[in-house]
């Protein structure tokens, strides 16, 4: 069968297994939906990062900006305040110097030494120059010892800071206290020392404080910690001109540093400047952690928009891949049917997600489509096969029957003649076996004729006849035949004169005794005619041959089935003719080769018409042929 | 010679002439008087009104078939023991189940030899009296 033609090259793999089994995934492969939500996930996240890091940046800027200005304000007015100290005390030192070293009575002497306790200057020493007989120091207030012989050296010398002719040194440890020694030579060469504690020092730093640690730090002009937070550091009035905001400053520098400190173990950002009259490094750190803390307040906030906008692309993203995920999942779905041979799926009319999708869409209904029409197709195909198989078998039946029945009668007759040899009534016997077998080989012949004419090996065998003479014959032919079985013959049309016509006598001759032999055996009484006429339709010239009879005739509903092969097929045991319906199939067969058409017109128990129509040419040759009988068991 | 009147009597039924005049012939020369109807009512007739050994009945027959004729038989008391034996051509298994359902007592498969008619008659012997007895 043709349908079966089509088989796939390469075989198809073994199914087995639940569908369920079928269908599980090996391995691990992720769902589109949640791909495509975990690609828009991590875009989110790294756009977030991306908008964090930049705000991080701009808002700590913006905020080393603010402290540069804040803190370096701070720094001035530290340096600005220490400045006017040290003038003041620098003058009332001076003062004091010139007035003691006049009029050293006990009353000037307490007025001046009140006037530089109020500055801070504890004592105040008057030296002579260094001789061998000079006199003992003449000492005010308290009773200090004196600095260290290279201090005093460097005061004379006048190799430290300068303020209105007095000399500062850096800070010194005198006692259990810190001094800064101030000397100021007189016009007798004698030189004045004074005491300056850092009180007043140590008051403004320690008026600076805000943050968590940010604080001021003063230095003297060496580096060294005068005041500062850390009490060890102070205490022991470390060096930090190691440090670059240090070092800076003592370069009389002022602005803004980041550097490491030390003592806090951070990093710090410090406004600085120093103190003019005295070189003293100023400055105001801060953490800088303290800054980000800042940023971190506004960082939150920012972060919060972030948020809100992740959150809002996540659904975006979670809508998109859900909306780019349906449609697969509803095809996947769908072609599992189809696999699983469940056509009757219903597809969207148009899948609008995306233009892929419509794509897809479309040529799945074209596909489905095609699947339920060849499926059709196919089981169309197998009902016809199933029927034609049934009535093969069915004929095959029947078949043997019909022969079987005339081959009874020989088996039969045979048995009765060769049983006794002597019987006076063999030679009858003998007869009717004959006739058995002739009627068993019309049977042969009859199939055999079916059989060409299914097998499409029709040959034709054009020639030209007289079809009037033809007619004559058969008139002669079956005439005789109609009449023995009790019935009237008529001939009409053709047949009285001689008309040479060109097409296959045999077959017609053949479709006329297969119409004839069916009229005779289905008409009880009555009248058979055969009429023949020729004429012209669609530029052609057609011979119509009619045979009507008076017989049983056809029901409506049967009308339809007479020409298909073994429509006389009925294995009932009642059947009333015999013969295996095959003579209609086999003139149909024969006038479809010539090109003609049969057509069957009946009423029940009044009678059938049955016509043929064949094309054929009018010939002017006179030759004339035999037309050959043919058929019908005489 | 043996009486006409202890000849036993043989029904032949079937609607082809050259079948029954074989049966005819053969149960002749078997000393049988041979009865025919070429059709179930006729048939129906005879049984009727003649007393039959054997029934010898083919199966498709035009109008009322062999089978239908056999019920109608065995449905009056007086022919219900009437031994029936199918002639038939259609030898498959389901159709002498069918012969049998029916009320046929044997099947004769058509076409017969002189042979299969003696046992079939032998066997009928058995069961009833011979023609001699």
């Amino acid at each position: 069968m043709s349908a079966y033609a089509n088989t796939p090259q390469r075989p198809l793999p073994e199914q087995s297994g639940s569908a369920a089994e079928r269908y599980r995934i090996k391995g691990w492969v992720w769902p589109l939906q949640q791909q495509i939500a975990a690609i828009v996930l991590v875009a989110i996240l790294i756009l977030a990062a991306a908008i964090q890091l930049w705000n991080y940046r701009t808002f700590m800027n913006a905020e080393i900006e603010r402290t540069q200005e804040k803190h370096l304000v701070i720094a001035q007015n530290v340096s600005l305040s220490l400045s006017r100290y040290v003038t003041d005390a620098a003058r009332v030192f001076v003062h004091a110097a010139i007035e003691v070293s006049n009029n050293n009575s006990p009353a000037t002497q307490d007025t001046q030494l009140s006037l530089l306790e109020s500055l801070n200057i504890d004592g105040m020493v008057l030296l002579a120059p260094f001789t061998a007989n000079a006199p003992p120091p003449n000492r005010l207030g308290k009773d200090l010892p004196l600095p260290e012989q290279v201090v005093l050296d460097d005061l004379r010398a006048g190799t430290n800071a300068t303020l209105g002719g007095v000399q500062i040194s850096g800070l010194q440890r005198i006692g259990d206290n810190k001094y800064f020694i101030l000397g100021y030579e007189l016009a007798d060469q004698r030189l004045v020392i004074g005491y300056m504690k850092t009180d007043y020092i140590k008051l403004v730093q320690r008026a600076i404080a805000f943050g968590e640690f940010g604080h001021s730090a003063i230095f003297d002009q060496f580096g060294r910690a005068i005041a500062h937070p850390s009490p060890k550091v102070e205490e022991n009035m470390v060096d930090a001109s190691g440090i670059s905001a240090v070092r800076r400053m003592l370069n009389r520098e002022t602005g803004v540093e980041m550097f490491f400190s030390p003592p806090m173990q951070m990093d710090m950002i410090a406004g600085i400047t120093f103190v003019p009259e005295t070189g003293w490094p100023v400055m105001v750190p801060q953490p800088i952690y303290e800054l980000s803390d800042a940023v971190n307040v506004s960082l939150s906030k920012s972060y919060l928009l972030v948020m809100a906008m992740a959150a809002l692309l996540g659904g975006a993203g979670w809508a998109v891949s859900r909306r780019l995920a349906r449609p697969v999942q509803n095809f996947t779905e769908i072609s599992r049917k189809i696999s699983d041979g469940d056509y009757t799926v219903n597809l969207p009319d148009e899948e609008r997600s995306s233009a892929e999708m419509w794509q897809l869409n479309e040529s799945l209904k074209t596909m489905i489509h095609r699947m339920r029409s060849s499926n059709n197709k196919l089981r169309e195909a197998l009902r016809l096969e199933e029927e034609e198989n049934k009535r093969k078998s069915d004929f095959m039946v029947i078949v043997g029957h019909e022969l079987r029945t005339p081959l009874s009668g020989v088996v039969g007759m045979l048995t009765v003649c060769c049983e006794q040899k002597d019987d006076v009534d063999r030679d009858h016997y003998l007869d009717v076996a004959w006739s058995s077998a002739k009627e068993l080989s019309a049977l042969v012949d009859h199939m055999v004729d079916y059989a060409e004419g299914t097998t499409e090996s029709i040959r034709l065998n054009s020639t030209t006849f007289d079809i009037e003479a033809g007619m004559r014959d058969m008139e002669v032919l079956y005439g005789n035949l109609v009449r023995k079985a009790g019935l009237e013959f008529h001939r009409t049309g053709l047949g009285d004169g001689s008309t040479q016509i060109v097409s296959d006598p045999v077959r017609l001759s053949q479709m006329i005794a297969k119409i004839m032999e069916n009229a005779i055996k289905f008409t009880k009484e009555g009248r058979i005619t055969l009429h023949s006429e020729i004429f012209q339709q669609d530029d052609r010239k057609w011979l119509k041959v009619a045979i009507s009879d008076t017989g049983i005739g056809i029901d409506e509903g049967q009308l339809e089935r007479i020409f298909l092969p073994f429509a006389q097929v009925d294995s009932s045991f009642t059947r009333s003719y015999r013969g295996m319906g095959l003579g209609l199939s086999i003139a149909q067969a024969i006038v479809n080769k010539l090109g003609g058409r049969i057509t069957c017109a009946s009423k029940l128990n009044e009678g059938t018409r049955v016509e043929i129509w064949t094309p054929i040419e009018l010939a002017l040759s006179l030759e004339r042929r035999d037309w050959p009988a043919h058929g019908l068991g005489e | 010679m043996v009486s006409v009147s202890d000849r036993r009597n043989i029904l032949v039924v079937d609607d082809d002439e050259i079948n029954r005049m074989v049966v005819r012939v053969l149960m002749e020369r078997r000393n049988y008087r041979v009865l025919e109807a070429a059709s179930g009512p006729e048939a129906l007739d005879l049984v009727k009104d003649e007393t039959f050994d054997v029934v010898l009945m083919d199966l498709s027959m035009p109008g009322m078939d062999g089978l239908e004729t056999t019920r109608c038989i065995r449905s009056h008391d007086a022919s219900s023991q009437l031994p029936v034996v199918a002639l038939t051509a259609h030898t498959s298994h389901t159709e002498q189940k069918m012969c049998l359902e029916a009320g046929m007592n044997a099947v004769l498969r058509k076409p017969f030899d002189s042979e299969q008619v003696d046992r079939l008659l032998g066997l009928l012997d058995h069961t009833t009296k011979g023609p001699d007895a």
